[in-house]
């Protein structure tokens, strides 16, 4: 690896590490000790369940949320880099590297929180962990009842999701960095309220009572999940929502890459 | 081995910035980049480091790219008037990433230096008024090993003291390790000694370019009675003229007629640098308002 590509990565890859740390302090400091206090305060502490709050703060989400809203953070790291003579193209390739390394620190954590301390606290096996509403529920007969394949495959699939979070943060965030302050808020503010009256549309046009347009949408979301001829649950193919994920992330780095390599100071 | 610009130009809401412009920066040399508000030096130096690009025209290093190209754009250090860094980074962090992707940055140096003009490493950058933004910009400026340092507005909000004081370093450092350093700034005459090249961007193109001695040695002020001036100047390149009681000046900028003898009436004699930059762009602007 080139010397500015492994500094520079590292240079990411380092921050972000740092960033989760503080994310999971201010996580465990307002969904844990926050609430402590306060049942400590109002005298209703026999309410507070120490194992209750660790075991539904949801590490795996906020990794989640936590990787696509890191990795939209494009034009200060673009400014430091260019000052550093570092190239639109090692900033993208960085970019990546790190959102995938940072995916799998991610999955690790998860795997960590899930099997270690959530499935001990609120269910006795890993299995009734799996029918519990886990993502995995949908998949988890497809291939057969080895434990060991299907630990394995859910976490691949949790990477995957993780790594088209990352690439879809780093997408939007090459997008952003190339708007007006005021294009940007018009974006936030608009993009929300249109996306939403959108899923209202769609929902409303797809109950079989005013129109069957929106059919089709409804079949690919299903076909991409791996819902083939409406399979039980616990059924579905999870191969093809990996291939389906492994597309999306291709697509939105190919995204990331063309409006990264438009990236310009501001003056 | 130089910094090739070749027919650089840049455009942007159908406005011209930068015009076709052609210029080598040589290696082991400092060149002062002078022109009015707005001549486009900013922009000039922004499409050389790549942080934005030029509607037309190439800049190399080398003959290699400068664009989107980490061994070329790594042999070059902009300090420029935006700020690039995080503000809530402190400055000690910013040496520190800074050597990391420069490699052999003079630490101790930068120290020294920060001593010098009694800088607080511990500071956050944003934290730092505008003269000591630029002083921390210009300690890392003079302490990277990049081989062509462009320093745009290097005194911008610094007091006479620390002024003096970064010449004096930047004499210090060039004279240790020769790199060639390219100066923008509206303080000329500041800067006068320092130079041994100059360029000079008017209305968008280069109306100047060359070592100080020659530009200097074509650049006259040519006094006495207006008359006389006149009949002397006539069909030479006057640049600008003066008027003080009976006596007139005219600036010309070339080559004197060796066929003409000079009327003992007139005195001859070589304009400075300031001077020359403020009649020449003055004379475009005079023209381009005719």
């Amino acid at each position: 690896m080139p010397t500015k590509l492994r500094t520079t990565t590292h240079y990411l890859f380092t921050e972000q590490l740092r960033l989760l740390g503080w994310t999971y302090v201010y996580l465990i400091a307002i969904f844990l000790i926050l609430p402590f206090i306060f049942d400590l305060i109002s005298g209703n502490l026999k309410d507070f369940s120490l194992t209750g709050s660790i075991a539904t703060l949801g590490l795996g989400a906020v990794f989640g949320l936590f990787l696509m809203i890191t990795m939209s953070l494009t034009y200060d790291h673009f400014k430091l880099f260019i000052q550093n003579g570092i190239s639109r193209k090692t900033f993208w390739r960085a970019r990546i590297l790190s959102m995938l390394a940072m995916g799998l620190v991610g999955t690790i954590i998860t795997a960590i929180y899930d099997y270690a301390i959530v499935v001990p606290l609120r269910f006795d096996s890993i299995a009734k962990f799996f029918n519990n509403g886990n993502f995995y529920t949908l998949y988890i007969h497809y291939f057969g009842n080895n434990l060991a394949i299907n630990i394995f495959a859910s976490l691949i699939m949790l990477l995957l999701a993780y790594i088209l979070l990352g690439t879809t943060g780093l997408a939007f965030g090459s997008i952003f960095s190339l708007l007006s302050k005021t294009t940007r808020r018009l974006v936030l503010i608009l993009g929300p309220i249109l996306g939403i009256f959108f899923l209202f549309f769609i929902a409303s046009n797809s109950n079989g009572h005013s129109s069957d347009s929106f059919i089709w949408l409804l079949d690919l979301f299903k076909f991409l999940v791996g819902d083939f001829n409406n399979a039980a649950a616990g059924h579905l193919n999870p191969l093809m929502p990996m291939l389906t994920m492994l597309v999306g992330s291709s697509i939105m780095a190919g995204i990331a890459y063309f409006f990264n390599q438009k990236l310009k100071v501001k003056s | 081995m130089s910094l090739q610009v070749k027919a650089v130009t840049q455009q942007f809401h159908g406005q011209t910035i930068l015009d076709k412009l052609d210029l080598t920066f040589e290696p082991h040399t400092i060149y002062g980049l002078l022109g009015r508000n707005g001549a486009g030096k900013s922009t000039l130096l922004n499409i050389i480091s790549n942080r934005i690009f030029a509607s037309d025209g190439t800049v190399t290093l080398d003959d290699e790219t400068l664009v989107d190209n980490d061994a070329t754009l790594g042999r070059l250090y902009l300090m420029s008037e935006v700020n690039l860094y995080n503000e809530r980074t402190k400055l000690n962090k910013l040496l520190t990433t800074t050597a990391q992707f420069y490699g052999d940055f003079d630490q101790a140096y930068a120290v020294k230096l920060a001593g010098q003009f009694d800088l607080d490493l511990n500071a956050r950058f944003g934290k730092l008024s505008t003269g000591y933004r630029t002083i921390f910009k210009l300690i890392v400026a003079l302490c990277v090993p990049a081989d062509y340092i462009f320093l745009d507005e290097p005194v911008l909000g610094l007091d006479a003291n620390h002024r003096e004081l970064f010449y004096q370093a930047l004499i210090d450092t060039y004279t240790e390790r020769p790199r060639t350093f390219v100066i923008s700034t509206h303080l000329i005459e500041e800067i006068a000694n320092l130079l041994e090249n100059v360029v000079i961007l008017d209305q968008h193109k280069i109306v100047v370019s060359g070592g100080v001695p020659d530009v200097l040695a074509k650049a006259y002020t040519i006094t006495g009675p207006e008359t006389d001036v006149q009949q002397y100047t006539e069909s030479l390149n006057v640049i600008g003229t003066d008027h003080l009681g009976g006596i007139t000046a005219h600036y010309v900028y070339g080559d004197l007629p060796d066929d003409r003898p000079i009327p003992d009436t007139v005195q001859v004699e070589h304009l400075d640098l300031q001077k020359l930059f403020v009649n020449l762009t003055n004379a475009t602007e005079v023209a381009h308002a005719n």
